[in-house]
């Protein structure tokens, strides 16, 4: 195996999980994977030179994905909030519950806020990875971080439809 | 004068909850926070979330990667792909040369081949309008209908706006041109990476032909004619991709 191909698969679990986020559908999510890794095997000559690989693979995923949604979404209930998606099988009840919580209430954002946060809070994305993997400015990123805490704040803060949400400790 | 920091901004507080602060602001804002109980117990919410978020989402990269993901699967399946379309194509393709030496802009007789003009004419109008920011396009591609209607009457024929996006390509819009021969029209596309493909269409002379390559100062086009109409395909594109999309515009769907 070349150095190129490990360095490619050892993202893909993190595409696969930034996908399943995106999609909320284990086929559908793995369908985007692969591809966003056919895309960036067979334009691997495309790339900027020295640019980082990681951020690169994000920012196609994202694209394709918009790109899919838009062309979608008129015939099309894929990428609908509220997909089937609830956990791996065998997960304990708890987990799943706790998951599907958390998936909805992310849900609850518009997809560019969303990205953000999953970008920067789980993937651990730089502020300027994330700018450059969404195309926009470092304060667009840090302004959509924002609003989005601020929304799930809110949320949380919710006396009726939130409460569901709120964490139990 | 002496030296003040910064007063503590939103994006401070963005970044203390990401932990992107250098430690002397990360310092500064510690300080200022044990002023602002408020903001602090804000800030530890939105921690918190960053904690939950981790905690619950981050396991879903765990499960074991399926086989049809494997690197060397995708590589296998791309190589079959790649095959089977540059097989077809190959016998089909003639290359153009063309560059500053090659004498495509001196106006020899060669220049007045009608199908050397209309890839230069694409060529020039690829090259002036993919790096256009703000009018790409003079119709968008909401109004795609629309579009083919009118390059349809300007053409003197069906114009069918392609669907490229199963080939990545997303469609941004079309212009009218003047080509020429007459009027000529423009579809621009994009690819995920952002990067720009334009579509030249001239009315046909109702003969068919090969591919025909060429490439100039950097604009990698390919030619080709129906019956119907004369394309000119034009994009940092390899070759390959190229003849990809060019059967995807002849076999939809």
């Amino acid at each position: 195996m070349t150095d190129r191909s490990r360095e490619i698969e050892a993202c893909i679990p993190d595409l696969r999980r930034y996908a399943l986020v995106l999609c909320r559908d284990r086929d559908e999510a793995d369908d985007l994977v692969q591809d966003t890794l056919e895309r960036a095997l067979s334009r691997w000559v495309l790339r900027r030179p020295g640019g980082a690989l990681r951020p690169w693979l994000f920012a196609i995923q994202r694209n394709l994905f918009l790109n899919a949604r838009r062309r979608d979404a008129r015939s099309r209930r894929l990428f609908a909030p509220g997909g089937e998606f609830e956990g791996e099988a065998g997960a304990p009840p708890e987990a799943a519950l706790e998951l599907r919580q958390t998936l909805e209430m992310i849900d609850t954002l518009p997809e560019t806020q969303k990205s953000a946060l999953v970008l920067v809070a789980i993937e651990g994305f730089t502020y300027a990875e994330t700018a450059a993997i969404m195309g926009v400015a470092e304060g667009t990123v840090m302004s959509r971080l924002s609003r989005a805490r601020a929304h799930l704040r809110k949320l949380g803060d919710a006396p009726s439809g939130g409460s569901r949400l709120r964490r139990v400790k | 004068m002496t030296k003040r920091a910064r007063p503590v901004g939103e994006d401070d507080l963005t970044a203390y909850v990401d932990d992107a602060l250098s430690p002397e602001r990360r310092a500064l804002l510690e300080r200022w926070l044990d002023d602002h109980p408020e903001e602090r117990a804000r800030l530890e919410r939105d921690r918190a979330l960053n904690e939950r978020l981790r905690a619950t989402l981050g396991p879903l990269g765990d499960a074991p990667i399926p086989d049809r993901l494997r690197v060397e699967a995708i590589r296998r399946r791309l190589r079959q792909r790649d095959f089977g379309i540059a097989g077809r194509a190959a016998a089909a393709v003639l290359l153009l040369a063309i560059g500053a030496g090659a004498g495509w802009l001196a106006h020899d007789r060669l220049a007045q081949d009608p199908q050397r003009q209309e890839i230069r004419a694409a060529i020039t109008a690829h090259r002036i309008f993919v790096a256009e920011k703000l009018h790409p396009v003079e119709v968008t591609a909401e109004a795609r209908a629309h579009l083919g209607t009118w390059l349809g009457n300007r053409l003197g024929r069906p114009v069918d706006i392609p669907d490229l996006s199963a080939a990545w390509l997303t469609l941004l819009g079309g212009r009218l041109l003047p080509g020429p021969n007459g009027p000529a029209g423009q579809l621009m596309y994009e690819t995920p990476d952002r990067q720009r493909v334009t579509l030249y269409i001239e009315p046909g002379s109702g003969a068919a032909s090969a591919f025909l390559f060429a490439e100039f100062e950097g604009a990698p086009a390919l030619a080709w004619r129906s019956p119907q109409l004369s394309y000119v395909l034009t994009g940092p594109l390899p070759r390959d991709a190229l003849i990809r999309i060019a059967h995807r515009i002849h076999a939809p769907g």
